[in-house]
């Protein structure tokens, strides 16, 4: 079991910014290209206590907003994307709340009888904005053109075809 | 020797190597050189001057000359390698050996000895084997690489397509040797000023080479940019964006970030936007722009002060003087550097200063930049910093001087831009108000 102020502690320990609102831990990394629902480069994120302190959760909330009645062939394309970078990803999930059109990057970490430990910790936090950056075009494009991000396989078919095709 | 007494030796020599590893790890590269040199002797010792232990070992060597910037002698300990590896006669081994000679010694600017090396690897390959296949076309696009660095462009492209027909004879495909081979013969072709058949392979190959699974790169950072610019150009600013946008993740998100290649994809981007009518977002990429300019170049650098035009250029018609004022101060103070000659430039910044401190009526303060500015002589005699001077009486209140000033402003707009420019217009119209007044 870990407590919240034992995460804090590590915070402290990591030097990282971080401010503490009911019960839960806020905290926010820069970016390269994500960018909040603001235009800001910049990935906020929380980190709370499940389970009696026996499950870690991080979350970015809101990272994304899919609006109201967006068309089926384009919220078909979100899944897909969701889905695939999904796939493609560990430790790090995204997740889509299909009642309000969340979307939000999460990791649960199990702790059950353990202590989490600083760098367990650093290296959840500092790979939420990696992966937020890598899949931001892809997951933007598909949320405002419909168009779904191709797997890798698709993309070496289609390179495959061109250069056969090349004369 | 025994194979007992060989295995235990080979265990000795591996320990001693990982000892090596583990200081260089840590970065303790008189170490890590001690035990790595310790390594090879006892592999010359007790396996064999040409043992693939020796080959090892030089290896190990070399990437830690590498580092530690020894080009003599990282250049002889990889020649050693390809003698042993020419000692026994397996030909993608040797390849695989001349490229790392030749790549050292391009990097040296040693290029004619560089081309050679590559050629020797070149020739050693046969294309009808296809155990050769793999090394042959790494081969063929590290030479159409460097001979692109030396601008060689139409050298290079008939390497990068004989890379490519290997490609096609290739199960299975190699997708992604083919996609590097695609880009930079798009980048032969770009150079070649040939851009209808560039940016087709550009817009094949960055999908996959920038796909998450693939570390982000430069050289593909590089030609995202340019795809980007394209696309700019072409009007098709939702799609150079997103160029722009991977451009920056490949260029920032590397062990290395290029700031300088950095700093050009923001300005690009920034225009993109403006052209998007996204002032917000057009000054967001600027100022990280600007960031990355300054960590790549001083402060009186071209491409610092392009940037920071840029943003001046946003503020001052969106009347945010304040900030134009911050800006316009640190380019008045970095074009006194004694190395920035540009006497034109440095006119325009004092002038722009001015400029905004009148509109900010900071009156002492814009005069002594006006006339800071009239001290650097201009094809077009200083008439905007005459006119600047005839605003700052008119917004003071001294009819007399800014009529003046305004009147000698006038003929020089209409000699130097023509009657018809809109500051003449601005002049003709500052004069009847005042005259009336």
């Amino acid at each position: 079991m870990t407590t919240l102020d034992e995460i804090a502690a590590l915070l402290d320990a990591a030097d990282l910014n971080y401010g503490r609102v009911e019960g839960r831990i806020r905290t926010g990394f820069a970016t390269d290209i994500y960018e909040d629902p603001e235009g800001d480069n910049c990935l906020h994120l929380v980190i709370g206590l499940q389970e009696d302190g026996e499950l870690v959760r991080i979350l970015a909330p809101m990272a994304y907003r899919v609006p109201a009645k967006t068309g089926s062939r384009r919220l078909a394309a979100i899944h897909r994307t969701l889905n695939q970078i999904n796939w493609e990803s560990r430790v790090v999930q995204y997740e889509m709340d299909t009642e309000d059109g969340e979307i939000r990057l999460a990791i649960d970490f199990p702790l059950e009888d353990g202590k989490l430990t600083e760098l367990q910790l650093t290296r959840m936090l500092r790979l939420m904005p990696n992966v937020a950056d890598q899949c931001h075009l892809g997951l933007r494009r598909a949320i405002e053109e419909g168009v779904a991000l191709p797997t890798e396989e698709a993309l070496r078919r289609e390179l495959e075809r061109f250069v056969r095709g090349e004369t | 020797m025994g194979e007992p007494d060989r295995t235990s030796h080979q265990a000795e020599f591996q320990d001693r190597l990982r000892a090596g590893d583990r200081h260089r790890a840590a970065e303790e590269m008189e170490h890590a050189r001690a035990e790595y040199l310790q390594a090879l002797a006892y592999a010359e010792t007790h396996l064999g001057e040409d043992s693939t232990e020796v080959d090892r070992a030089c290896l190990a060597l070399a990437s830690l000359h590498s580092a530690l910037d020894e080009p003599a002698e990282e250049l002889a300990v990889l020649e050693r390698r390809v003698r042993i590896r020419r000692s026994k006669g397996e030909v993608a081994e040797i390849v695989d050996a001349l490229q790392d000679v030749a790549q050292c010694l391009g990097d040296q600017q040693k290029t004619d000895e560089a081309l050679a090396a590559y050629a020797e690897a070149v020739g050693l390959c046969d294309e009808s084997v296809e155990a050769h296949s793999a090394m042959l076309r790494s081969t063929l696009l590290y030479l159409g690489n460097l001979l692109l660095r030396l601008d060689r462009a139409a050298e290079a492209l008939p390497h990068f397509e004989r890379g490519l027909r290997i490609c096609r004879t290739e199960t299975p495909f190699p997708a992604y040797g083919a996609a590097r081979l695609l880009l930079h013969r798009g980048e032969a072709l770009l150079a070649l000023h040939r851009e209808d058949e560039a940016i087709p392979l550009l817009e094949q190959a960055t999908p996959l080479l920038s796909h998450r699974s693939q570390r982000p790169s430069t050289s593909v950072g590089k030609l995202l940019y340019y795809l980007a610019n394209h696309y700019q150009r072409e009007g098709r600013h939702t799609e150079a964006e997103r160029a722009y946008a991977n451009a920056a993740l490949q260029t920032a998100a590397g062990p290395k970030p290029n700031f300088h290649n950095l700093a050009y994809i923001f300005q690009a981007w920034g225009a993109n936007d403006l052209k998007q009518r996204r002032a917000d977002r057009a000054e967001r990429h600027l100022r990280r722009g600007l960031k990355a300019a300054l960590r790549a170049h001083a402060p009186h650098d071209a491409d610092v002060l392009s940037i920071q035009q840029d943003l001046v250029n946003l503020f001052i018609p969106a009347k945010r003087y304040a900030e134009a004022e911050t800006i316009l101060t640190e380019m008045v103070a970095a074009c006194q550097h004694p190395d920035f000659d540009d006497a034109a430039s440095r006119e325009r910044f004092h002038n722009n200063l001015g400029f905004v401190q009148v509109h900010l009526e900071e009156f002492p303060k814009a005069e002594l930049n006006l006339r800071r500015a009239l001290a650097e002589p201009t094809k077009d005699e200083n008439c905007y910093v005459i006119k600047n001077l005839g605003l700052m009486y008119q917004k003071m209140g001294y009819v007399a001087e800014a009529i003046r000033e305004y009147e000698r402003a006038l003929p020089l707009f209409v000699k130097h831009h023509g009657a018809d420019h809109p500051v003449a217009a601005f002049i003709r119209e500052a004069l009847a108000e005042l005259r009336a007044a």
